[in-house]
């Protein structure tokens, strides 16, 4: 019987021996392999090394947005706590940052609250672990230290005492880069530059931003990251988005660096910085004088009015570069995180960006388009006078124009914008070359601006109403300011239409509009008579001392009778356009002359004053 | 006892098992060189490499280990079973008196002896193989229920101790320990059914009044893994490396001292309860299968051991030596490798720790010291 026990032992023994041996089988040969690659990445330790967001300037190189140099002080809480005397540490601290004692002190504290805090939350399973872990984890203590602060401290840290466990002395603080965006203009140019905001989820998972970026792996996004929300920060994201770097390094399980293994640096590649076809000085003035414009009318809306919003785009209209866009009302892109939830329900919508994305009736501005058509298809010449008694019969009904103008010849049609002048040239021009003319100068298309805009729309009239309704710029259609600034130049330079740009980076692209000088030179004369001319509609608000330039106003209607979208659109100097420019007021009860034209008329006079930007008309003329 | 029974004699050289002997010196050797790459660290002073001094002193304890092993063979084990109910009583005292004294490592687990940590339940498990064989060495105390009341008792006292110091895991051992030793001395196996269904219902007693709350996180892991950060707290992030350690170890392993897993510290307590994954992962599956073949030597020259002795004492406590080292082997690697919850105990001659090593080692020479003075046996039967 013993013998027989005994064998039963050795069976009892020897089974989980052999079980053993069989997970050993499973783990070391049957799954040898998956468990090596996992050990080398158990120690293969890779840190990132941060990078820098390239800077946008304007075109003269004054910041628009740059990566602020900042840094935060944490502190390990459980190694202070450790330490035999805290205090001298806060003493050190404090001597190293130019604080008082007691400011440390209080900060520690409110860290410790911040933390308990924390851990109140977590499960109850889990709390005493979260502590610690928390307390092991650097926090917060100060942050925005400025870098000469950060110096002192890396110098004179071996003067604060360190936690020592061991024969390690580990110190209690450190120091993490805390960059930032910042814009240092403030509002200015908001709607160009755009704004950072948080990377979503859908771009992160369902596109793939984890992985990469633009076909970059280094330039792959983490949950924190920030991406271009708007404007130039979205459109040149992988431009201006740095690459992280790596540091390749063997680490043992407290991620020590290992000596004599080999490590080795991916160093980060900072995003390319981008200079801007902007004028920071334009663009303010244009800001200015687009809100104080705004300012003035505001003063005679009444209640229930919908509200006053404008914009303002000024062009160089030989290469496309966009010298100001301005919009109003505007945000601050250094606060939009925390301004988000009040600037989203403003009616007023500021985070539209009107210049680019704003579709607008344009009114009699269009008048350039319908003349420009009939003297291009050789319909009308500059002799060709109609006569206006004031209404023009259009079926059952009888339209009227802002006055009885008389006979007139089209240079003073355009000047006092007579709208039956336009009516008679508009049906004999015919819905489908206006259609075509509209199109061929720019409208009804996006123009491949390198910000998003909005393409706007031509409609093809089939009635004689619509065909009327176009000749003056009612009805369907529908343009942006960038457009109409664009179309503007194409006159002043009789058939430049170049490809808007806001990135000095982007090729020039021009394309020619089959217009000949001698042709439109009376639309040109009409044009410069609107602001020069005795009845010009812009005379008393356009004009600017020293400049002579050339304008058409246009005063929209709106589905309130008494409330418009105000144009001024065209370009500076008569004689040698080096600036083409369209502003609009939205909801304004004045018509173009008074409510857009002294917008222009401000921002010109303060550039005639300004010995740098004087020279964008001066050094035209001079070539010449 | 007379004074013959200390006299060496030079025959007891030739009726010493060598084989058992020398499998367990083998498993001490390959115990140091893997102790020696477990202690390689980065030196804090010269920034390289170096191992530390523990090798030497576990090399230290295994010259004092073989001198202990020497005077347990000599003289002849029956006298022991006089010594087997004081000694029983000193060891029982011993653990008490652990909580007396304070704790180091924040456990009541060591004296500290002239600097020298002196663990007593690793003595008390030989201890208690010689209190539990002299009591079920008659036939009277094990065939009837009643008889059983005493074993229980004699297990349970240092059991319940040795739990509460926390060491479940030295704990662990006493109970193959003890059903071995019952139910090779003779117990009915339907007392022995019996027995361990009451044990069954009575383990969740134990779970909430005996073990403490790191204990139960512990074998909530090992029954629940899915739970992974919960895991991490109760032990789960000790057995992923150790498991992944092993298993990059794969056929041939990586080579002696170069174990990156071991190397970079991977491997949780890599010198004591899980020097098992360094030896895996730096010697491979063959490595493992060595240590495990050398381990059965053991187990199969002390069940040989038992067998050929008549002598009822002799032969319990060859059992319950044979079983210790067995159970103490499964546990322990069953461990390393994801078979059992986490619980720290040693590897036998192969873990560094003095009281370990030495407690091996007398366990080791009693159960030489019974080899060496069985007889034949003739017939299996014979001695019923």
């Amino acid at each position: 019987m013993f013998t027989h026990r005994l064998k039963v032992l050795l069976l009892f023994i020897a089974v989980p021996m052999l079980v053993i041996a069989g997970k050993l089988f499973y783990l070391q040969i049957l799954r040898g392999a998956y468990y090596r690659d996992r050990s080398e990445k158990n120690i293969a330790y890779r840190e990132l090394l941060d990078t820098r967001r390239g800077a946008i300037t304007d075109r003269t190189g004054v910041p628009l947005a740059v990566d602020s140099v900042e840094y935060e002080v944490c502190v390990y809480l459980g190694r202070l706590e450790r330490l035999d005397d805290p205090r001298a540490w806060c003493e050190g601290l404090a001597t190293l940052l130019g604080l008082t004692a007691d400011d440390v002190v209080a900060q520690v504290k409110s860290v410790q609250d911040h933390v308990d805090d924390l851990a109140a939350r977590a499960p109850d399973w889990r709390r005493k672990q979260d502590l610690q872990y928390l307390r092991r984890r650097p926090q917060p203590l100060f942050t925005g230290v400025p870098t000469d602060g950060v110096k002192r401290l890396e110098l004179g840290q071996d003067r604060l005492p360190k936690y020592v466990q061991g024969d390690h002395a580990y110190p209690v603080f450190l120091i993490r880069d805390t960059s930032e965006r910042r814009y240092p203009q403030g509002s200015l140019a908001a709607h160009v530059l755009g704004f950072m905001g948080p990377v979503n989820n859908h771009e992160y998972n369902e596109l793939g931003y984890r992985y990469s970026y633009a076909g970059d792996e280094m330039k792959k996004f983490f949950p924190d990251d920030l991406i271009g929300r708007a404007g130039i920060e979205e459109r040149y994201e992988s431009v201006l988005r740095g690459a992280r770097g790596h540091l390749y390094a063997l680490r043992d399980v407290h991620g020590r660096p290992l000596p004599d293994q080999p490590s080795s640096r991916d160093e980060p590649h900072p995003g390319q910085d981008l200079r801007l076809s902007i004028d920071s000085r334009i663009q303010r003035f244009a800001e200015q004088a687009l809100d104080e414009q705004i300012a003035r009318l505001a003063a005679d809306t009444r209640a229930g009015d919908p509200p006053l919003c404008g914009a303002a785009v000024f062009l160089d209209p030989s290469t496309g570069d966009v010298l100001a866009a301005a919009s109003s009302p505007r945000f601050d892109p250094n606060t939009v995180q925390e301004d988000y939830g009040k600037l989203r329900v403003d009616p007023r919508m500021p985070f539209f960006p009107r210049a680019t994305q704003g579709r607008y009736p344009v009114g009699s501005t269009f008048k350039i388009v319908v003349a420009t058509a009939a003297l291009e298809e050789g319909l009308i010449n500059g002799y060709t006078e109609f006569t206006c008694h004031g209404t023009f019969p259009a079926g059952d009904r009888t339209l009227k124009c802002t006055s009885a103008h008389g006979t007139l010849e089209l240079t003073a049609a355009i000047e006092q914008s007579c709208n039956v002048y336009f009516w008679n040239t508009g049906l004999i021009v015919g819905a489908k070359r206006l259609k075509t003319w509209a199109e061929r100068l720019g409208l009804g298309a996006r123009t491949g601006v390198d910000l998003s805009d909005a393409a706007g729309q031509v409609p093809l009239g089939v009635s004689r109403g619509d065909v009327l309704n176009l000749s003056i710029g009612q009805g369907a259609i529908l343009c942006t300011p960038l457009q109409i600034a664009r179309l503007a130049g194409c006159i002043g330079t009789a058939g430049k239409l170049a490809e808007p740009r806001f990135s000095l980076d982007k090729p020039v692209r021009v394309e020619f509009v089959d217009l000949h000088p001698d042709r439109i030179s009376a639309l040109r004369r009409g044009m410069h008579d609107v602001v020069e001319g005795s009845r010009g509609t812009a005379r008393n608000t356009g004009a600017v001392e020293g400049l002579v330039y050339a304008a058409k106003t246009g005063t929209a209607q709106t589905p309130r009778a008494d409330i418009y979208d105000s144009w001024f659109a065209g370009y500076a100097p008569f004689h040698s356009p080096a600036v083409s420019f369209a502003c609009i007021i939205e909801n304004t009860h004045e018509h173009g002359g008074v409510a857009a034209a002294p917008v222009v008329q401000r921002v010109f006079s303060r550039m005639m004053l300004d010995a740098r930007l004087s020279k964008y008309f001066s050094d035209q003329e001079e070539q010449e | 006892m007379t004074l013959a029974n200390f006299v060496p004699d030079a025959r007891i050289l030739r009726r010493i098992d060598w084989l058992l002997v020398g499998s367990a010196l083998a498993i001490c050797v390959i115990g140091i060189a893997f102790i020696w790459s477990a202690s390689i660290r980065i030196s804090q002073d010269t920034g390289d490499w170096a191992a530390t001094d523990q090798p030497l002193r576990q090399a230290a304890w295994l010259g004092l280990a073989l001198v202990a092993l020497v005077v347990v063979i000599i003289p002849n084990y029956t006298w022991l079973m006089r010594l087997s109910w004081p000694l029983y009583v000193l060891g029982i005292l011993l653990l008490i008196g652990l909580f007396f004294v304070p704790p180091i490592r924040m456990v009541h687990r060591w004296y500290r002896v002239a600097g020298v940590l002196f663990q007593p339940s690793e003595y008390m498990k030989v201890i208690l193989i010689l209190a539990l064989s002299r009591y079920l060495m008659y036939r009277e105390n094990y065939r009837r229920l009643s008889g059983l009341i005493g074993p229980f008792f004699l297990a349970f006292i240092p059991l319940i101790l040795v739990v509460r110091e926390p060491d479940l895991g030295t704990a662990m051992v006493f109970l193959p320990v003890l059903f071995a030793l019952l139910y090779v001395a003779g117990a009915r196996r339907k007392h022995l059914i019996a027995i361990i269904l009451c044990g069954l219902a009575l383990l969740p007693l134990v779970y909430f009044f005996v073990l403490h709350d790191y204990q139960r996180e512990r074998v909530v892991c090992f029954i629940n893994p899915s739970n992974h950060m919960k895991n991490m707290y109760a032990g789960g992030f000790q057995v992923m490396n150790s498991v992944c350690a092993v298993g990059s170890g794969g056929l041939a392993g990586k080579g002696w001292s170069q174990g990156p897993q071991n190397l970079y510290g991977f491997i949780p307590a890599d010198l004591t309860d899980f020097i098992f994954a360094v030896l895996a992962e730096e010697w491979g599956f063959l490595g493992s299968i060595l240590l495990l073949v050398l381990y059965f030597i053991i187990i199969l020259c002390g069940l040989g051991i038992a067998r050929s002795t008549r002598e009822p004492f002799g032969r319990l406590v060859a059992v319950g030596v044979v079983t210790m080292f067995a159970s103490q082997v499964v546990i322990n690697i069953g461990m390393t490798i994801q078979l059992m919850p986490v619980a720290g105990l040693p590897l036998p001659f192969m873990s560094y720790g003095g009281s370990s090593l030495l407690s091996g080692f007398i366990a080791l020479g009693l159960l030489i010291n019974i080899g060496k003075n069985r007889v034949p046996v003739f017939a299996d039967e014979d001695f019923k």
